[in-house]
């Protein structure tokens, strides 16, 4: 089990990237039309190169081989946030947890620009980048569906009502959190992070009017994803994201 | 109720979406060219849909949205930059395969395995039957 603070804190975020990216990619091929079936599978990819990027601190960190940190660990191994895991659901769920996975995004990416982790803090510029595009694309979504018939709007707020209370789960605090605040690598712990999230959101829903929908006394279960415990459906998923690297882990593809 | 601003545009059907035609620029020097066609309710979807569905793989440096008279371009120019590793959507990426295809063919051996028939069957005949 990899327990250095740091490279703890890098497989948080890798994983989120990767299992969020795995779960999009469920959506290639099935998405509500041919051209979105394509932007939402880039985007999945995206994610997932950005789970490469965070696995190659960790690589740094452990000495470890960047696929096996990747994919060579057991399920409870992981340290992704549970939302990552859940299934999609219907397209309401599925931009809905876009929306606020690629806000909360924002907001722990601003922070880590300030690492004392200096290649953590330069990995954030080539990500947030992408993240802008990521938003665009959950925006126009959330406009869409939020001033869309009825039943757009009626499935976005059952989505988001779904999404809210599982998303406060990224900011769980992490295992060795005080060894990183102490040291600078997290300059803003993520009990605080959370409440800039909630600014964020609410801002993002006041033109929508689903402001009301943000709970602020909510708090992050714990111990939960960010100690490896994952709800019942993570072990279908891992066994499926997994399976090709463990068929043959020297494979060079 | 006067006609003054019209209503926006809607699809007759609201599943298909309008039709908007997409234009792309592969240099900074080059001019706009027509690069295909894509279904979209609104100008900034169709602008965010034809980035993934024309400019995934660097085509180009700017892009562009038309409808009748109106033409919308994307603006961003950084939004079609590659910010991470994407060679794996480019030709490029997929080089060494013959020594990679040694390297298996070799494992496999060692395994005991013999591999019967080196590559997939050739369908272009097959497909030819139905065109």
């Amino acid at each position: 089990m990899i327990d250095d603070p740091r490279a703890v804190l890098a497989l948080a975020l890798g994983d989120d990237e990767l299992v969020l990216g795995h779960r999009h990619s469920h959506w290639t091929g099935v998405a509500p039309h041919l051209e979105e079936d394509l932007a939402f599978s880039s985007i999945a990819q995206d994610e997932i190169g950005h789970a490469v990027v965070w696995y190659s601190l960790a690589a740094e960190r452990t000495g470890k081989d960047i696929d096996a940190i990747g994919l060579g660990r057991p399920a409870d191994g992981y340290r992704h946030a549970v939302i990552c895991e859940q299934s999609n659901g219907d397209w309401g769920y599925t931009t809905a947890r876009h929306l606020l996975y690629d806000l909360a995004e924002e907001v722990r990416l601003e922070v880590l620009a300030g690492s004392a982790w200096r290649q953590a803090a330069d990995a954030t510029g080539a990500l947030r980048r992408e993240e802008r595009y990521h938003l665009i694309h959950a925006r126009a979504w959330l406009s869409r569906l939020a001033n869309g018939p009825a039943e757009a709007r009626a499935r976005l707020v059952a989505g988001l009502e779904e999404a809210l209370p599982q998303a406060v789960g990224l900011f769980e605090t992490l295992p060795g959190e005080e060894d990183l605040l102490a040291d600078g690598t997290l300059p803003v712990p993520h009990v605080d992070q959370l409440r800039r999230w909630f600014d964020v959101v609410v801002t993002e829903f006041q033109p929508f009017g689903l402001d009301d929908l943000v709970d602020r006394t909510l708090a992050p279960a714990s111990p939960a994803g960010r100690h490896g415990q994952h709800s019942d459906v993570f072990p279908e998923l891992w066994d499926e994201m997994t399976a090709m690297y463990r068929a043959d882990p020297q494979a060079r593809w | 109720m006067t006609a003054a601003t019209p209503a926006p545009e809607r699809p007759a059907d609201p599943a298909e979406g309008l039709r908007w035609e997409v234009f792309g620029r592969r240099t900074a020097s080059d001019d706009w060219a027509e690069v295909g066609y894509l279904h979209a309710p609104d100008a900034e979807m169709a602008l965010l849909l034809a980035r993934d569905t024309f400019f995934r793989h660097e085509e180009g440096v700017d892009l562009a949205v038309s409808r009748g008279p109106d033409f919308f371009p994307l603006g961003q120019p950084e939004l079609l930059e590659h910010a991470t590793d994407k060679s794996y959507r480019l030709q490029r990426g997929y080089t060494g395969l013959g020594a990679k295809r040694r390297l298996a063919a070799a494992r496999a051996a060692a395994l005991g395995a013999v591999v019967q028939r080196r590559r997939p069957p050739d369908l272009r005949v097959l497909n030819e039957d139905h065109r």
